[in-house]
């Protein structure tokens, strides 16, 4: 190899842009589209996303609902993506997260008393072990007859919904007209930020008035960085990656296969599993039917547009968090159904993984770049 | 008038210069060598001509014509015809089906098959290419496919017929098979581009050989100008050693004892069926055979990745029969897979992630769990040092390297990790000369150090060059067993093709045609 | 949606990686386009509904009140709750000059910040559709004190003071709807009621409300033919029309001739079973008649809440002042708040004796003589 053929260093920071660029071209696309046909609609598309983004970020308060909303999505996010980056599709962890949400919702009311400090990470615990409980059926029988995942653990997924749907209505119904449990203490509640501050701070400093936002948002994020360290410095990520790349070189290497997946699958339970504890203990404090509000399935979205990244899962929740946060002012302000959002959400995810289409689009504009520069 | 003639062709791909103003000729009726090392740019060349790329500057000319190929189909409107590495056949249709395939005889959309067969018979016939025109692709050996794509150009219409690595899927026989039919394709009038790295091909068969290194030219010959070790030169830029001496072996201690090993394939068939040998210390013992007669299936049952039915492994005394792929690892076999792509590496993975596979759980790479990052980044840059890996850094993702650095990085681990015993599986295919001269060091190293190595291997060459002993394995079992001084070529070809079973016409077969194998 | 999943199993079959994920990761995205779009295309309509709001804007004159209301998560174009509000609006808007504005709900999430953002804009009375939305009502009228808040269907202990809770008489209008089906199944005015004296009810969650339907189903029935077999099932879901369908055809294999479906979108499914294996259907809130495409050969009448009435009578109450803010407001036969559909094409098949008997049940809950039970 001689100079004229070497690596040219500018590949590195290019390869950076590529990791970075198809998302944001993605989004940005969607956007575009999205526009479009709110535009065709009737509506005038520059209103709308000005809407948007002031019901997203517009005050203190709607920053507070683009984070209440990112919380679980992150969570979930990172659940779908340590399984891809194991090779393995996660599409149930909404039932995981069900099952997460259901145990910290029924322990929370049995630990009525304790102090927050023993029964807050306790329920976020058991929550985990419960997401990562429903995810070690698929998992065992992945490693064992090798049953897709896909499939076990969408119909998991459907169990889990029936189980809660059943014990909402039944066993553990509150009393009253309403199939939901019953309300969560408030020991077993995860504090809203703003209620750390007294009401004469909150005055001083309005930007802390982030309305239902609470603290579970830090533990997504420290769930985020963990799992980025555990991919990168630990034996344990460091498996799962080359399971996920090439099964047959980390199988050569002396790491088992199904081990590994067994494990992938029950850390992805787990975090989904979190999710739903985090969500149920820091926004709906007891659970009913439907609660999850599909947010698993969203965390498939967060993860695919992130590429698997945790901490682009961050910046990818967000913005999924965000779109959802600000739909209901667009729907007031520019009179455009919520259920677009819906929609660019959907065409987000369908240009990341036309990733051709995208990298087409990226190319065209180097090109017409470089041919300006000449 | 040369039928193709190529002006100053530069194709530039991000960061990579592929080809720096090429300039080829090629006249009727002749045999054009390109030869180089993997990465030299043939076949980017070659994809231009055939329209699967364009070229950023320079000029094509077809009989004299300057032309623009954008497509294949341009292409073989223009009489160029290519046969690819990876055949591209349809396995369900038939011979005939797949070469009128895109120009099938007949009108309104209805295909005239008997015309086609006639026409396909017709070509089949004159270029002496016989082949059973109603046999379906999936029930053809590979040579035969090869010949049906070579059909396919030609029924096309192809004049100038470019082979992109023809050799590299063929046993020996199949080899000389293939270089009669570019002969007497010539008499009939054609013109041939041969791609290839392996130097006694070119010399066997092309009219000029024209060398590319690095992208560009480097040198055009005959081959009654020079010889293998004048070609290797030009192509690798330094001398090449093609067979290293080597010392006498010197035989320690039993390493490695099987005993009436039998191992099942995936399709539950007798893959190996009762296999006994030994490796001692400081000796390579090759197993040669054509592929697919259990070689993969023993070495998979050696390092724990496929469970024997019966027998016994072991190492240094130690029963290893049924260790699993991490334990035999850690009591010290290493491996060099077949399928280094496959098996052997994450491709997607960087260099330091990848020499540190298979010892990712040991001090002082890890402890309890947590990675050590800058002991793996310091071994790591070692094993580059040390082992000659073509790297701007261990930071480097496998996949962007080239085929021979890959086998290095592969190298560098097994043989860092100082194994016991060395499983050395096709440990050169795809490479090459200065890789494989590379890689046969490294394993002549072990060999001095007092290791045991066993080397599984298509190439005769490379089996004659390296091993003490070797072992011909035919369906399953050993049927020959040389002492490496006692052995040639012809003889190994004729046990591994079954002919110390079935008695053939020894006279007939046994005829060395001198320069196709070996040297 | 359905092929869409096979088509994701097959490819799933493969492994996860390289170009099969991408793949996947298409099929997933159009799963989700899919998945998303109808529930937009029913969004179409509501579109066109909302036209007369941008045309109210030249209007200068100042409206009488600002009103508005969120939907449910099933949104509007659900042709049952959340349409029938909407129209108790359209008629306040164009009879009593009022502004309206509809939120529609994408998920659970959405009730709260889409009340707490109207209620911020000026908008009283609030109109909030299901039940499921009565605690959001209940925690965001305490910040809000000065926004008059309606709950559809909504049950509160006590009431606050600035919320109105809506609640119909489910089981006196279910009631009618079981002495028409009691008696159909006995009768012969159509070749698909059989002789096996069975009728079906198909439920959607199985809640204390939709028992309440049950019960007064079952009581109807009971009361105009007392050897009346009367199944019940629930498909524990609004909007899962195969699951609805699944029951109807369990329902009719058991022998049941008229069923009764008070399960949301399911119904639709129901229908569709009716149609296929001959039996006849009873809608449910709405005249279902007019609100499922195609139904008309199997629709013996509906049982219909007049949600749209009651909005329309509370925004008017609101305009005159008379607002009975923090009180629950229940809507029986008596008040008009619910009552059969009519018989649409089976007008002439039906025969005089059980319109009678319909009439004389509905006069005997009006004045008391009967008292349909809430509970089974």
């Amino acid at each position: 190899m001689s100079g004229s053929r070497d690596v040219v260093p500018a590949r590195a920071w290019m390869s950076v842009v590529q990791k970075v660029g198809t998302p944001i071209m993605s989004t940005v696309l969607a956007i575009g589209v999205g526009s479009l046909i709110i535009w065709i609609s009737g509506y005038d598309p520059v209103e709308a996303f000005a809407a948007l983004f002031k019901g997203a970020f517009g005050g203190p308060r709607q920053i507070g609902e683009t984070i209440l909303r990112s919380t679980p999505l992150i969570l979930a996010g990172l659940a779908v993506g340590y399984g891809f980056r194991a090779g393995l599709f996660n599409i149930g962890a909404e039932g995981q997260l069900m099952m997460g949400g259901l145990l910290a919702a029924w322990l929370g009311v049995e630990l009525a008393g304790l102090t927050p400090l023993i029964t807050i990470p306790t329920l976020l615990l058991v929550g985990a072990l419960a997401g990562a409980a429903w995810a070690f059926v698929p998992a065992i029988l992945k490693a064992r007859i090798g049953a897709h995942e896909v499939i076990t653990t969408m119909m998991f997924s459907h169990i889990a919904r029936y189980v809660v749907s059943w014990l909402t209505a039944g066993p553990l119904k509150a009393p009253g007209q309403i199939p939901q449990t019953v309300n969560l203490s408030a020991n077993a509640q995860i504090p809203r930020i703003q209620s750390l501050f007294s009401a004469t701070t909150l005055e001083a400093l309005p930007f802390f008035g982030l309305g239902r936002a609470h603290l579970g948002v830090f533990i997504a994020i420290i769930a985020a960085v963990g799992v980025w360290l555990v991919l990168r410095y630990t034996t344990l990520g460091y498996e799962n990656r080359a399971v996920g790349l090439s099964p047959w070189a980390a199988e050569t290497a002396g790491i088992s296969v199904q081990w590994t997946t067994v494990k992938a699958l029950c850390i992805s339970g787990a975090l989904a599993g979190l999710a739903g504890a985090v969500e149920v203990m820091g926004l709906h404090h007891r659970i009913f039917d439907q609660f999850s509000a599909g947010v698993g399935f969203t965390g498939i979205a967060v993860a695919l547009l992130a590429k698997n990244h945790p901490i682009g899962i961050i910046a990818a929740a967000l913005l999924f968090g965000a779109l959802s946060a600000g739909s209901g002012t667009m729907q007031l302000e520019a009179g455009v159904s919520q259920k677009i959002i819906l929609i660019i959400q959907a065409l987000v995810i369908f240009f990341v993984a036309a990733e051709g289409i995208v990298n087409w689009f990226i190319r065209k504009r180097q090109k017409e770049a470089t041919s300006g520069a000449e | 008038m040369p039928v193709l003639e190529l002006r100053e062709v530069t194709k530039v791909f991000p960061g990579v210069i592929a080809n720096d103003k090429v300039s080829l000729v090629l006249e009727e009726r002749e045999i054009v060598a390109l030869l180089g090392e993997n990465g030299a740019g043939k076949s980017t060349l070659m994809n231009i001509v055939y329209g699967l790329l364009s070229a950023d500057q320079g000029e094509i000319l077809v009989d004299g014509q300057p032309v623009k190929i954008r497509s294949s189909r341009q292409a073989i409107d223009l009489g160029i015809g290519m046969v690819h590495q990876h055949f591209m056949l349809v396995e369900p249709l038939t011979v005939t089906e797949n070469i009128v395939l895109g120009r099938e005889p007949g009108r309104l959309g209805i295909i005239d098959m008997k015309a086609a067969r006639e026409r396909v018979a017709e070509i089949s016939e004159r270029y002496g290419l016989r082949v059973d025109p109603d046999a379906k692709i999936s029930e053809l050996e590979v040579g035969l496919q090869q010949r049906v794509e070579i059909l396919k150009a030609l029924y096309q219409g192809a004049r100038v017929l470019i082979l992109d690595e023809p050799t590299a899927v063929l046993t020996p026989q199949e080899v000389r098979e293939l270089f009669a039919v570019v002969r007497s394709l010539v008499d009939e009038g054609l013109s041939v581009v041969f791609i290839t790295h392996k130097l006694e091909e070119v010399m066997a068969v092309a009219d000029r050989i024209v060398v590319m290194r690095d992208g560009s030219v480097v040198g055009e010959v005959r081959p009654s100008e020079t010889d293998e070790i004048g070609l290797a030169r030009l192509m690798v830029g330094r001398d090449v050693v093609l067979r290293i001496d080597k010392e006498p072996s010197q035989c320690g201690d039993v390493v490695l004892e099987i005993r009436d090993l039998a191992v099942k394939s995936d399709q539950e068939l007798d893959a190996v069926a009762g296999v006994s040998f030994t490796v001692c210390g400081g000796e390579i013992v090759a197993i040669a055979g054509v592929s697919g007669n259990g070689q993969t299936e023993l070495v998979e049952a050696l390092v724990g990745l496929r469970s024997p039915q019966s027998g016994s492994i072991s190492l240094k005394g130690t029963d290893i029969t049924h260790a699993s792929a991490r334990s035999s690892i850690e009591v010290g076999v290493s491996h060099i897979p077949e399928d280094r792509h496959r098996r052997g590496l994450v491709l997607p993975f960087n260099l330091a992630e990848n020499l540190v596979l298979g010892d990712h759980r040991l001090k002082p790479y890890a402890t309890r769990g947590v990675m050590h990052p800058r002991e793996i980044t310091a071994m790591a840059k070692k094993r580059i040092e040390d082992y000659d890996i073509r790297t701007p850094s261990e930071k480097v993702l496998a996949s962007s390297l080239s085929g021979g650095n890959q086998q290095k990085v592969v190298v560098a681990r097994e043989i860092g990790r100082n194994p016991e015993l060395l499983v050395a599986a096709q440990p050169t295919r795809g490479l090459d000369v200065g890789a494989i001269e590379f890689v046969h060091r490294q394993i002549l190293g072990e060999r001095s150090a007092g290791k045991a190595v066993l080397l599984i291997s298509l190439e005769l060459e490379e089996v004659l060059s390296l091993a003490d002993r070797v072992l011909v394995m035919y369906e399953g079992r050993i049927v020959k067993e040389f002492v490496a001084e006692e052995a040639d070529a012809e003889t190994l070809g004729y046990y591994m093709t079954g002919g110390g079973g079935t008695k053939l016409d020894d006279g007939a077969d046994v005829s060395p045609t001198g320069s196709e194998v070996g040297a | 949606m359905n092929t869409v999943c096979s088509v994701l199993y097959e490819e799933a079959d493969r492994r996860v990686n390289g170009k099969t994920s991408r793949i996947l990761a298409l099929v997933l995205a159009l799963m989700l386009v899919v998945a998303f779009v109808p529930g937009c295309a029913a969004e179409e309509e509501p579109v066109a509904e909302e036209e007369p709001v941008a045309e109210e804007e030249p209007v200068v004159e100042e409206p009488a009140l600002k009103t508005a209301m969120i939907t449910d998560t099933a949104g509007l174009g659900d042709k049952s709750f959340n349409d029938l509000t909407w129209r108790g609006f359209e008629q306040a808007e164009s009879e009593l000059g009022v502004e309206v504005e509809v939120l529609e709900s994408a998920t659970i999430n959405d009730y709260e910040p889409n009340l707490e953002q109207l209620a911020q804009a000026g908008y009283s009375p609030l109109v909030a559709t299901g039940f499921l939305l009565t605690d959001t009502v209940s925690k965001v009228c305490v910040d809000y004190p000065d926004t008059m808040f309606i709950n559809i269907d909504g049950f509160f202990e006590p009431v606050p003071a600035n919320v109105v809770g809506v609640g119909f008489m489910e089981n006196e209008g279910s009631y009618l709807a079981g002495v028409v089906a009691g008696l159909a199944t006995k009768d012969t005015f159509d070749d698909r009621l059989n002789d096996k004296n069975v009728i079906g009810f198909v439920g959607g969650m199985d809640v204390p409300l939709i028992r309440k339907f049950q019960a007064g189903f079952e009581a109807g029935a009971k009361s105009v033919n007392p050897d009346v077999q009367v199944i019940g099932l629930y498909t524990g879901s609004w909007d899962d029309v195969a699951k609805g369908k699944e029951l109807g055809l369990s329902l009719i294999d058991q022998g049941a001739d008229v069923i009764y479906a008070a399960a949301g979108g399911c119904g639709e499914g129901t229908v569709r079973a009716c149609q296929e294996k001959g039996a006849l259907f009873i809608g449910v809130d709405a005249d279902q008649y007019n609100t499922i495409a195609n139904s008309g050969d199997v629709m013996l009448t509906s049982m219909m809440k007049n949600i749209d009435v009651v909005v329309y009578d509370l925004i008017k109450a609101a305009v005159d002042g008379d607002f009975p803010a923090g009180t629950m407001q229940v809507f029986g036969l008596k008040e008009g708040g619910v009552g059969l559909a009519p018989y649409h094409d089976f007008e002439s098949k039906v025969p005089q004796s059980i319109k009678d008997a319909v009439q004389k049940a509905t006069d005997a809950i009006i004045n008391g003589t009967v008292v349909v039970p809430e509970e089974m």
